[in-house]
């Protein structure tokens, strides 16, 4: 078995944990952002949906409102983690999470 | 098993001598979380890693450090790493930098392999021989004893070491080199340095005719087929100690249709006949022996070498050769890539053991940056 480093590069092992969950994140970023463009490129070649025309999109209000939930959702779910220390069944439907 | 052949790329872009520059195709997962590695190692190993370097320097001790000139030849050289270590790990790009290297050492595996298990079936396609008659040959020693020095290593933070994984050469091949390893920045390998080329310029470092050539821990066969490239007429000989690699290495030869002769061997005790091979190389193989194990294998090299013949050695620099903040680079490995025996053999003018040895005309010297790749470079006399 392949030993784990011996002490933290960061002379903090929270701090390293936090670093190597940050580089996840990255690149779990990174291979969604590939797989998009690589879906742009197929939907251009393939049933000629120009990468234009997805840049001068405008999402109808049905959409529009659907990403504004889902954006404020993420946001919240983000930026407020630290403060999301309590919850009930109610507050975990409402927000559907945390 | 039938082979996907469409999967299976033999373009002009993949590496020609890794695993007979066949490739498989990842998915696109693997294939774009590979590149985020070779990403990430470029920034750091590159913009980071020359920013730690910058601190370090302008550090009023790492000032002291550089103005001091330490004698080569003696001091303790752990003793001095430790002193420079302190000063780079004062600051974060140092920290983070070497923890990304980490991380990257860690996932080539981590994400590499369960990215090449989704290709399986061509994987073991791959680790089939080409059809057609066979130009070199493979000799596997069943009752070789491995050497302690060499059990349970798992070289590289490679899972079970060079024998652990059995489509370990289809993962180097298809991700790890490609994906990865092409943009530099790992190990000794500067950013924007090109291991393929670094290779070559190592084969083109022999200055006589010959026509045969021994390489020791002739791995993958990567350097011989490259010194293929460079001296179609010679004969080419190599030994391994893993089984693995061997296989690996004659499959990639017989692919490229190099003629390989390759046998299981310990580097110290070839069973080779006495003055016979005109040419040895070596090739990153020092620093993965004990130094004892090095000093005999350059014994054993200069035994079978026919008077007059050439050896080239292509190794990571030696302390000395490097700057402070280097050698605290070089160092790490050590610990944080099981590389056991990396920094004891780089205490070490490897020179002046081959002066030592016998051989003559001996020359050490670098021919890319930060000093790597590091040769040495002698001939076996005519009269000893």
């Amino acid at each position: 078995m392949v030993a784990p480093a011996r002490k933290p590069y960061t002379h903090d092992e929270k701090f390293d944990a936090l670093l190597r969950m940050n580089t996840e994140l990255l690149s779990e970023l990174w291979i969604m952002r590939d797989r998009m463009m690589v879906l742009e490129h197929l939907l251009e070649k393939r049933a000629g949906l120009s990468r234009q025309e997805i840049d001068d999109f405008e999402p109808p209000p049905e959409l529009e409102n659907e990403l504004l939930a889902a954006r404020d959702a993420l946001v919240r779910r983000v930026v407020g983690a630290p403060w999301n220390d309590h919850w009930t069944v109610d507050s975990i439907l409402r927000n559907k999470g945390r | 098993m039938m082979l996907d052949e469409q999967r299976i790329d033999q373009s002009k872009n993949a590496s020609p001598t890794l695993a007979g520059g066949a490739r498989i195709q990842l998915r696109q997962r693997g294939r774009a979380g590979m590149q985020f590695l070779g990403a990430l190692q470029h920034y750091t190993g590159g913009e980071l890693r020359s920013i730690a370097r910058d601190e370090f320097e302008a550090d009023p001790d790492g000032k002291d450090i550089i103005a001091r000139k330490d004698d080569p030849a003696s001091g303790n050289w752990q003793e001095r790493i430790a002193e420079r270590r302190v000063v780079a790990e004062r600051y974060p790009s140092y920290q983070m930098e070497r923890l990304y290297q980490r991380y990257v050492a860690e996932e080539i595996y981590i994400r590499g392999i369960p990215a090449i298990e989704q290709r399986r079936a061509q994987a073991e396609a791959f680790m089939a021989l080409p059809p057609g008659p066979r130009l070199g040959s493979l000799e596997l020693d069943p009752n070789l004893e491995l050497p302690d020095y060499y059990k349970g290593v798992e070289w590289h933070l490679m899972p079970g070491g060079w024998d652990g994984y059995d489509i370990m050469s289809p993962m180097m091949a298809s991700g790890t080199a490609p994906l990865v390893f092409k943009r530099g920045g790992w190990a000794a390998v500067e950013v924007g340095d090109d291991n393929f080329q670094q290779r070559l310029d190592v084969a083109n470092q022999f200055r006589t005719r010959f026509k045969n050539i021994y390489e020791p821990g002739s791995g993958g066969s990567h350097t011989l087929c490259m010194m293929h490239r460079v001296r179609p007429d010679a004969e080419l000989h190599g030994s391994d100690l893993s089984t693995y690699l061997l296989t690996a290495g004659h499959i990639a030869a017989e692919r490229l249709r190099v003629p390989v002769h390759l046998k299981q061997r310990d580097a110290r005790n070839t069973r080779e006949p006495g003055d016979h091979y005109e040419a040895v190389i070596t090739y990153a193989l020092q620093h993965e022996m004990t130094v004892q194990c090095g000093i005999d294998t350059f014994k054993e090299m200069y035994r079978i070498m026919k008077p007059g013949g050439e050896i080239v050695v292509c190794d990571v620099p030696p302390f000395h050769a490097v700057s402070p903040f280097q050698s605290v680079i070089l160092d790490w490995d050590t610990e944080n890539r099981d590389e056991p025996y990396f920094s004891a053999t780089r205490e070490m003018e490897w020179a002046d053991v081959m002066r030592e040895i016998g051989f003559t005309g001996v020359e050490a010297y670098s021919i890319g940056k930060q000093g790597y790749p590091y040769i040495q470079r002698a001939l076996k006399p005519h009269r000893p």
